[in-house]
C-alpha cells in the first residue's frame, strides 16, 4: 500500500529459494491460510512457504497488493466503477504470462487460499484450451502422458461424444 | 516451524497420503505447544479435514461461521487441508530445485492433474462451450473422471441445516448459482441428485424448475429423495415421466398424479420408495418403461395387485414391505432374481409362472404357501439361491435341483416335512426350532450353518440332528465350531459327534482352514464367549495360530492401529490357557486328541473366570493348568 506507515504490522513471506518478502498485514490477509494462522496466532514473524518460488511469490504478492488496495464490494453498496474496471484491466494484464508460471501461480493460491486468484488463474486456463483439440489441450497442460487412454477407450470416448470433435 | 516442515516434506517426496497425515500431525503439534491449550483429539481434526474443505466450498454455508481459538474450526480446518495439498507439491519443488542446480531445462510436470477436483471443475465451469467440455474426456484418465464428477450434480439440503430444520433460501440460492454457472456449458447431465429433509411451496416450485433444467440437458440419472418427518410427499411434475434420456429412476418419498402417461423408453433402473402408489399409476409405469431391467419398489402403499408380464427385460424385481399389497403375479422368462419382503400380518398371494431363468428367489412372505414350491424342476430349474424367512405357512416342500447352490431358512415356524435333493447345494443356512435336513444330500457342501432353539421334542429333533451330524463325520474333513451360553468349542478334525445337551445352540460346520479363522475371529469379535475350545491334534495348525495370536497380543499391540474401533484383542484383559487330552478319541484315532480351552476376562464386562461350566473340562485327566 502506498500509504502505509510504519505503524501498519507488517509480515515476512519466505520463498522456497530463500527470499524473503515484507509486506503490509492487509496484503497477507489476502489469504485465506494466511489470515487462519494469524488469527490462530500460530504464524511467526517469518512465514516460509518451502513450496513457492520467490518468482510465483512475487507475482502473487503483486496480485494481492492490487487487490487489497482496492474498495471491497462489501464495504459500500455503490463502488466506484473506474475502480472495478481498473481491477479488470489489472487481472487481465496479469494473466498474460506463460502457461507454467499460471500452473505455479494457480497450484500457490490454492495453496495459500487466495479464492479471486484461484479463479482468474482458472478462467486463464479455460480461455487458453478453448476450441483446442486434445491434443494441443495436452500440450498446453502437460498432461501425463503414463495417464492416457488406452487406444480403445479414447475411440470409444471420441465415438460417445462424436458430436464435440467436428 | 514452518521451515523444518518444510524441508521434512522435500525428504519425503515419494510418500504420499500417509506421511502427509503425520506431517500435518507434526505441523499440528507445534501449533498446540504454542497455543497451550485447546487439546483435542487430533486424530479428529487431520481425519475430517479434506472431507471439510470440500463441504465448505461445495455449499457456501457455514462460511463465516469463525470463532476464533474453536478447535473445530472450519477456517483452521481448510487451513490444514491447504497444509495436505502442499504435499502433492512436493514434486514441483524437485522440478525447481533442479532447474535452480544443474541449470538445465527439464521436462516440466504434470501439475493441473495433481489439482483438487474443485479446482478443475472450476476450470471447466469456464468453458462455455459444451463441445469443450466434451472434449476433455479424452485427455487423460484423470481429466476423464474430473469431467464424469462435473457433469453430476449431487445437491443435498442437509448440508444447510440451521438449528430449528433446514434452511430453504440458502439451498434455493445454492443450487440456483451452481446450475446457473454450469448448465450452460453442459451437454448432457450424467447424474442429477436433490435430497430435500424440509420442503416448502416455494421450494417444490423451484424444483419443479431445477428438473426441467435437468432434462432439458438429457440427464441419464435422476435421483428425488424427500424425507420428510411431516411425510408430505412431493408431487412429481409430469415431465420427468417423458424424459426419454433417463436410464434411471429412483424416487424416494414422492407421490404422482394418478392419470399420468409414462414414457420413458430408454430406463433401465427404476426404483420407488416411500410412496404412495396406486394399482392404476403401477399399470402406467410398467407400460410406459418397456426396457427396465431393474424394478425395486420399497415402503409403497397402495398397489394393491402387481400384475406384470410385459416388461421383457426385468432381470430383477425386489418388492420391500409394500402395505396392502395382495398378491404379486410376475410372469417373466428373463427374470433372473426375485425378492419379496413382507411383514409378519400380511398376506400376499405371490404366483412366480414362467419365469424359468429365476435364479436367486427371496421371500419373506407369511401369507406364501407351498404351493409356488410344486414342481420346482420344470417351474425354476434354473435356480440356484433360495432364502426363506418367516415364511410361516410353509409346511411341506420338495425341493429338487442340480443347479442349486445356497440355501438359507430362517424362523418359518411350520416347516414340517421338508425334501431337499440339491446335490449341488454349497451352503446351508438354518435358523429353527426342528431339523428337516437329515435326510439331505451333503456331498457338494462347503459350509452349514445351524442354529437350533429346540423347543419341544428334544429327543427327536436331537436325534434328527445326530443322523445328519453323522454324514459329515463319516465324509471327512470337516470343521466342527459348536457355540451355546458363551462357550465356544472347536472340533478340529469331526469324527465323532460331541454330547449335545443344549436347547439354544449355534452349529458352525466348515471345510475351509482358512474360513474356520475368519469364522473364530468373527465369533470373537462378536460375541465375547467365556471360553474358546480346541479339540485337535497336538500338531494342529489352528491350535498353532490361535496360540500365537492370544499370546503375542501384548508385544503386538499394533493391529488395528489407525482403527478407533479396536479388534477383539484389544478387549481382553487376560486369557488363562488350559490344555488336557482327550481320553474318548484315543481309541478311534491313530493320533491323540488334545483339547486346548482359552478362558477369556473380557475388560469392559468383567467377567469372572470362575463362572465357566465344570462341563467344558474333563472329569477326569487334568494335565495342566
Amino acid at each position: 500500500m502506498s500509504t502505509s506507515s510504519s505503524s501498519s504490522k507488517k509480515i515476512v513471506l519466505k520463498s522456497a529459494d530463500n527470499e524473503t518478502f515484507e509486506i503490509d498485514e492487509i496484503v497477507a490477509l489476502e489469504s485465506q491460510a494466511i489470515k487462519n494462522m494469524i488469527e490462530d496466532e500460530c504464524a511467526d514473524n517469518v512465514i516460509p512457504l518451502g513450496n513457492i518460488d520467490s518468482k510465483t511469490l512475487s507475482k502473487i504478492i503483486e496480485y494481492c497488493k492490487k487487490h487489497a488496495e482496492s474498495p471491497k464490494k462489501d464495504d459500500n453498496a455503490d463502488i466506484d466503477e473506474k475502480a472495478v474496471e481498473d481491477l479488470k484491466s489489472f487481472d487481465a494484464e496479469f494473466a498474460k504470462v506463460d502457461m507454467p508460471l499460471i500452473q505455479d501461480i494457480l497450484m500457490a493460491a490454492n495453496f495459500l487460499n487466495i479464492d479471486n486468484l484461484i479463479g482468474l488463474m482458472c478462467r486463464t486456463i479455460a480461455d487458453r484450451i478453448k476450441g483446442k483439440t486434445p491434443e494441443e489441450i495436452r500440450k498446453i497442460l502437460n498432461i501425463n502422458k503414463n495417464d492416457l487412454l488406452s487406444p480403445e477407450q479414447e475411440a470409444k470416448a471420441r465415438e460417445e461424444n462424436s458430436w464435440a470433435f467436428d | 516451524m514452518f521451515s523444518k516442515t518444510g524441508r521434512m516434506i522435500i525428504d519425503m517426496q515419494k510418500k504420499r497420503k500417509l506421511s502427509a497425515n503425520k506431517k500435518l500431525l507434526m505441523i499440528d503439534r507445534k501449533k498446540k505447544q504454542q497455543k497451550t491449550e485447546h487439546l483435542s483429539d487430533l486424530d479428529d481434526r487431520v481425519g475430517s479435514s479434506e472431507k471439510t474443505t470440500v463441504r465448505s466450498v461445495d455449499d457456501g454455508v457455514g462460511e463465516g461461521v469463525k470463532k476464533k481459538g474453536v478447535v473445530v474450526n472450519r477456517e483452521s480446518k481448510r487451513k490444514l487441508s491447504s497444509i495436505i495439498r502442499k504435499v502433492i507439491r512436493c514434486r514441483k519443488k524437485r522440478k525447481m530445485e533442479k532447474v535452480d542446480k544443474m541449470d538445465e531445462v527439464v521436462e516440466p510436470i504434470d501439475e493441473i492433474s495433481e489439482l483438487p477436483d474443485l479446482v478443475i471443475h472450476r476450470i471447466l465451469s469456464f468453458l462455455r462451450c459444451p463441445k469443450d467440455v466434451a472434449r476433455i474426456t479424452v485427455l487423460s484418465k484423470r481429466w476423464r473422471s474430473i469431467w464424469a464428477s462435473f457433469i453430476s450434480f449431487d445437491f443435498d439440503q442437509k448440508k444447510f441445516k440451521v438449528s430449528e430444520g433446514y434452511h430453504i433460501d440458502k439451498f434455493i440460492t445454492y443450487v440456483d448459482n451452481t446450475l446457473a454457472n454450469k448448465l450452460e456449458s453442459m451437454h448432457m447431465i450424467q447424474k442429477f441428485k436433490l435430497s430435500m429433509c424440509e420442503t416448502s411451496k416455494k421450494l417444490n416450485l423451484r424444483i419443479n424448475d431445477w428438473l426441467s433444467a435437468a432434462i432439458n440437458k438429457h440427464v441419464r440419472e435422476l435421483e428425488i429423495h424427500v424425507e420428510e418427518k411431516r411425510k408430505k410427499h412431493y408431487l412429481v411434475p409430469d415431465v420427468v415421466f417423458t424424459a426419454k434420456k433417463l436410464t434411471s429412476l429412483k424416487l424416494y418419498g414422492c407421490k404422482f398424479h394418478s392419470t399420468i402417461v409414462f414414457d420413458l423408453s430408454n430406463l433401465k433402473e427404476l426404483s420407488i420408495k416411500n410412496s404412495h402408489i396406486n394399482g392404476d399409476v403401477m399399470h402406467s409405469f410398467i407400460l410406459g418403461c418397456p426396457l427396465v431391467e431393474d424394478l425395486r419398489l420399497v415402503h409403497c402403499a397402495g398397489i394393491g395387485q402387481l400384475n406384470i408380464s410385459t416388461l421383457d427385460k426385468l432381470r430383477t424385481l425386489e418388492i420391500h414391505e409394500c402395505h396392502g399389497l395382495r398378491l404379486v403375479n410376475v410372469n417373466l422368462p428373463n427374470l433372473v432374481s426375485f425378492l419379496h419382503w413382507g411383514k409378519e400380518t400380511w398376506e400376499c398371494a405371490i404366483t412366480l409362472d414362467g419365469c424359468e431363468n429365476l435364479k436367486n428367489l427371496t421371500l419373506k412372505s407369511p401369507g406364501l404357501t407351498d404351493e409356488l414350491f410344486h414342481d420346482t424342476t420344470t417351474k425354476f430349474p434354473n435356480l440356484e439361491k433360495i432364502t426363506l424367512r418367516e415364511c410361516n405357512r410353509l409346511g411341506r416342500i420338495t425341493i429338487l435341483s442340480s443347479k442349486l447352490k445356497e440355501l438359507s431358512v430362517v424362523k418359518c415356524k411350520n416347516f414340517e416335512d421338508v425334501v431337499i435333493d440339491a446335490p449341488n447345494l454349497s451352503t446351508l443356512e438354518y435358523v429353527g426350532e426342528k431339523m428337516p435336513f437329515s435326510l439331505m444330500n451333503i456331498a457338494s457342501l462347503h459350509e452349514a450353518n445351524l442354529h437350533l432353539q429346540i423347543r419341544k421334542n428334544k429327543s427327536t429333533v436331537t436325534k434328527e440332528l445326530l443322523i445328519f451330524l453323522q454324514k459329515f463325520a463319516i465324509n471327512g474333513g470337516w470343521k466342527l465350531i459348536l457355540n451355546s451360553n458363551k462357550n465356544i468349542t472347536i472340533h478340529e478334525e469331526l469324527t465323532k459327534i460331541p454330547h449335545l445337551s443344549y436347547d439354544d445352540f449355534k452349529l458352525q460346520l466348515i471345510k475351509s482352514p482358512m474360513k474356520v479363522k475368519a469364522y473364530i475371529d468373527h465369533l470373537l469379535r462378536m460375541s465375547r464367549p467365556k471360553a474358546l475350545s480346541l479339540v485337535s491334534s497336538s500338531s494342529s495348525d489352528l491350535l498353532k495360530f490361535m496360540k500365537e495370536k492370544i499370546m503375542s497380543r501384548e508385544e503386538n499391540p499394533n493391529c488395528c492401529t489407525y482403527y478407533l474401533k479396536k479388534c477383539w484383542l484389544h478387549h481382553i484383559a487376560d486369557v488363562k490357557m488350559v490344555a488336557f487330552e482327550r481320553g474318548d478319541d484315543i481309541e478311534e484315532t491313530s493320533q491323540k486328541m488334545q483339547q486346548t480351552t482359552f478362558i477369556f476376562n473380557w475388560k469392559s464386562l468383567n467377567h469372572n473366570t470362575q463362572d465357566i461350566p465344570l462341563s467344558l473340562l474333563p472329569e477326569n485327566e487334568r494335565i495342566e493348568a
